[in-house]
């Protein structure tokens, strides 16, 4: 049985990279959504070049599994509504942000209905059953983890605000509602696929700024909530 | 009674019925009823032999301070001198001298003997000389009442005493008995005393603080006819430091105010740890150690992390931005030596700091202060540290040319290191496989491993560098340990906790906490108490190294995971106590108590008498108290004399006779 373990250890860990490097991981859904690759590579790109976070250019797709272990931020999109998952699917995950783990859900596509909404609420209740799935105030410290106060913006505008699941104090999920995938996808001649609505070019900035906020909100906590960063983010926000 | 008044009516009537009133006869008859009204008694001797009366004189040092022209013990002497005729009629009697333990002596030598024991241990000689006593024996015990210890012991014949020495009956005193050696800024911390107080005195206090304060008091009560207790006296340290002194006072002061006060010194440590952290780029490892410091309330963390490299493009302006500039100037001119550990996580200083200033942080870390380097792609890469002012200090050496490796390796724990030696047993830590090594060629000569690869190559390692202390965590991959399992994580959380107390000198990870005391007199019973972190299949030695050899002491568990051990000090000079804590794989931690025993005897500490201690013993014995300085052999209650008082006439064998002879005369006077 320890023979296995090991194995089955090994097996993962000949994926993964060394050390402590950020490394995207989407979760593969049967009949679920993907993020548009271009997206993807966008995202990693901007983060490898405005940030010193330095991921790989590549982000990995997996299925639930043990797998996740070796990947702590975790990302699942989608549409219509949250693919089910399985009761051993529910209970990994559980475990995963339990043990530090942050999962990201973007809602891609927004039919006017609350469809995808109630569902993640489902999903989050039934991982978390004592936590609720809770709007993130607008002076929380993901929105100031590396830019200021940037909005909950994506590619749709259905919601002003992010979603989250607190455990002991921090965002084990978070949740956007405005397709944030969708603002940083790219044709291949570079040209982005969707325009922003209603904010357009503005409106996708304020994208660009919130996915880097969540990322860095997931390597670093409540860093920017320390006492040596208060006064100072106080005045730059008196600035404006 | 009324049988014998029955007897007598008929031997009367009898009597009187006698027809040939001859004068022989009557006179016999009348000599036979006399005999039975008076009803002689002849007293009947018991054959039992004298019982044993046990003559006990105190010979320690204060039986030689003089009252008057005589010394103590000669007055007592001279006492037992006079009474010895009437002692020897009514006992049999035995002779014992005691200080620290009794002697059985001849009569001679027991009238020579000399007052010069180091200690006196009147209950427990006492205790000891009542049982080797025969039934029906007792004591005579002569004593100035100065007991060294006030242990409580059982005495199996009454113990009869005469107090001799000058009273200060109304003398109150206070003694410190065991005291940690370390406590916690803060915490509530305990300092046992002993407090002697004679009966019937009024309530007392004790109060306990730093030279100049005010400090805490606890009243003192002390129940009907007790004389000694050991309390447990509570104080907070206020500010942190070695030897830092805190007297003991008694209150309210009395004829004799020297012996009312004591002190005793503590190194006292900062409950509240100051941490400066610093990583060269967010990562888990950043993550899951700032939740783990941060999850700790004894640590005040400051940290930084480098969010934008010097040649990233953020494309929005700088305000909009919640960076703040890396304050280096700040950090390491003023407050380095304000942080008790600096933790550098995958830090490539050259992009940010003059080597200069690691040279501030080599300063203070020798004098006292702490360092974690912890590894990734950017730590030693072109061997950037081994080349800075630290690399004198680090506990690995240069791989030169090395470079930042990804291959897999899986750990190993050192059981013998306290940062790891009550985690290396958990085995699912090493069948995780962790990718990362930063480039390191061995250890440095005076290093100690704490993790390996299986391969034995250092993973973390440890050394002292003057006053502070340094480890060097070669990888930046153990936060896969805490998505592993929650056997794990476990291991995570408590390898960076015993790191940081590690590196700090905290006593959180002592193995062995000792409570004692570093100043004894000979004959002062040594008293040390021995807490154990993990006492958990633990087997503990306590070995005494005294000027003259040295000797096991059995530890007495009072608690799991508590032991003390008690023994009586005779030799001057420096002791120490080594206590070995062995587990499953052997010694696992060792500690050195050391004191010093001056050459005075705690006899001479206190010369007054305390003849309330003996009448406590003779209460308790179930013996009498003879009085101050001389006493009577009269007084000396014998045991029941059981000798019985015989009445011939009243024996059946006479009454027959007196029967049969009245039955003779009145056959013999009406059967003519």
């Amino acid at each position: 049985m320890k023979v296995f373990k090991i194995l089955f250890f090994l097996l993962l860990s000949a994926c993964c990279f060394a050390g402590d490097l950020f490394e995207l991981c989407i979760i593969k859904k049967s009949g679920g959504s993907s993020p548009l690759s271009s997206s993807v590579e966008a995202v990693l790109k901007y983060l490898a070049s405005s940030t010193s976070i330095d991921p790989p250019t590549d982000a990995v797709y997996l299925e639930v599994g043990q797998g996740i272990f070796d990947y702590p931020f975790l990302c699942v999109t989608g549409k219509g509504s949250l693919k089910d998952f399985t009761r051993k699917e529910t209970a990994l995950l559980a475990k995963h942000l339990s043990s530090g783990g942050f999962l990201f859900i973007d809602e891609t596509e927004s039919y006017g209905l609350d469809d995808f909404y109630r569902s993640v609420k489902d999903f989050s209740a039934g991982i978390f059953p004592a936590a609720a799935l809770e709007k993130i105030p607008e002076d929380d410290v993901i929105f100031r983890s590396f830019y200021l106060q940037p909005k909950a913006a994506g590619r749709n505008s259905v919601s002003p605000s992010l979603y989250g699941v607190r455990i002991d104090g921090r965002w084990v999920i978070v949740y956007s509602r405005n397709d944030i995938f969708g603002a940083w996808a790219r044709d291949e001649s570079g040209r982005f696929i969707y325009s922003c609505y209603p904010g357009g070019e503005a409106q996708r900035l304020e994208a660009v700024k919130i996915t880097v906020n969540i990322v860095m909100y997931s390597l670093t906590g409540t860093y920017k909530k320390d006492i040596i960063h208060r006064d100072f983010i106080e005045r730059k926000l008196k600035s404006w | 009674m009324i049988e014998d008044l029955t007897l007598v009516f008929f031997a009367l009537l009898a009597y009187l019925t006698i027809r040939r009133r001859g004068v022989f006869y009557r006179l016999a008859a009348l000599a036979v009823v006399f005999f039975l009204i008076a009803n002689p008694a002849i007293r009947k001797k018991s054959s039992a032999p004298a019982p044993v009366l046990a003559v006990c004189l105190d010979t320690s040092s204060s039986m030689a301070v003089k009252n008057g022209k005589s010394s103590r013990l000669e007055a007592a002497k001279g006492a037992l001198r006079r009474e010895l005729p009437d002692l020897k009629k009514k006992f049999k009697l035995v002779f014992y001298t005691f200080d620290s333990e009794p002697r059985l002596l001849g009569e001679s030598a027991f009238f020579n003997s000399r007052a010069s024991g180091g200690a006196s241990l009147i209950s427990r000689s006492a205790s000891e000389i009542t049982a080797s006593l025969p039934e029906g024996g007792s004591m005579l015990l002569l004593s100035d009442g100065r007991d060294t210890t006030s242990e409580s012991c059982y005495f199996s014949k009454p113990v009869h005493c005469a107090g001799f020495g000058q009273l200060l009956e109304d003398d109150m005193s206070l003694k410190i008995l065991e005291y940690p050696e370390k406590v916690f800024q803060g915490s509530v911390s305990k300092a046992r005393v002993r407090v002697e107080c004679p009966p019937g005195r009024g309530p007392a206090r004790i109060r306990i603080g730093r030279p100049g304060e005010k400090g805490g008091e606890k009243p003192v009560v002390f129940s009907e006819g007790e004389t000694v207790k050991d309390i447990d006296v509570e104080f907070i340290p206020g500010e942190a430091g070695d030897n830092i002194r805190y007297n003991v006072e008694l209150l309210p002061s009395d004829t004799n105010p020297g012996n009312n006060s004591d002190f005793f010194r503590v190194s006292v440590f900062k409950s509240l740890m100051k941490v400066l952290f610093i990583s060269g780029r967010p990562g888990w490892e950043y993550s899951n150690l700032r939740a783990l410091i941060k999850s700790d309330k004894r640590i005040d963390l400051t940290s930084f992390v480098i969010l934008r490299n010097p040649s990233d493009y953020v494309p929005f302006p700088d305000n909009k931005l919640s960076l703040i500039p890396f304050p280096v100037r700040e950090i390491f001119l003023n407050d380095i030596t304000n942080y008790d550990l600096v933790i550098l996580l995958n830090f490539d200083y050259t992009k940010f700091i003059s080597p200069d200033y690691l040279s501030l942080l080599l300063r203070h870390i020798r004098s006292g202060g702490a360092l974690m380097l912890i590894g990734g792609e950017d730590l030693f890469s072109n061997g950037n540290y081994f080349k800075s002012p630290l690399g004198e200090i680090l506990p690995v050496t240069e791989c030169p040319g090395g470079s930042f490796s990804e291959e897999k390796f899986f750990l190993r724990a050192s059981p013998s290191h306290p940062v790891t030696s009550l985690i290396s047993g958990i085995s699912a830590a090493g069948d995780v496989p962790l990718k990362g090594m930063s480039p390191a060629s061995s250890l440095a000569p005076d290093a100690q491993s704490v993790l390996t690869t299986s391969g034995g190559d250092p993973v973390a390692a440890v050394r002292n560098e003057g006053k502070g202390r340094v480890m060097t965590l070669l990888t930046n991959s153990l936060w896969r340990l805490f998505f592993a399992g929650p056997e794990t994580s476990y291991f995570y959380q408590e390898f960076f906790k015993n790191s940081f107390a590690w590196l700090t000198r905290s006593p959180l990870l002592d193995e062995i906490s000792l409570s004692g005391r570093k100043n004894y007199k000979i004959g002062e019973d040594l008293l040390l108490r021995i807490q154990l972190r993990n006492a958990l299949h633990s087997g503990v030695t306590v070995r005494h190294v005294a000027p003259g050899g040295q000797s096991y002491l059995p530890p007495v568990m009072v608690s799991p995971g508590v032991f003390v051990v008690k023994k009586i000090i005779e030799e001057p000079g420096p002791h120490s106590v080594r206590i070995s804590v062995s587990g499953e794989r052997g010694v696992r931690a060792e500690k050195v108590f050391s004191f010093t025993v001056t050459e005075k005897s705690i006899e001479e500490e206190n010369t007054s008498a305390k003849h309330s201690h003996l009448r406590e013993i003779s209460r308790l014995s179930l013996g009498k108290y003879l009085g101050s300085d001389l006493f009577r052999a009269a007084d000396i209650p014998a045991p029941v004399d059981d000798s019985g008082f015989y009445h011939p006439a009243m024996k059946n064998y006479y009454l027959i006779f007196t029967a049969l002879f009245f039955v003779g005369l009145w056959f013999k006077d009406n059967t003519r």
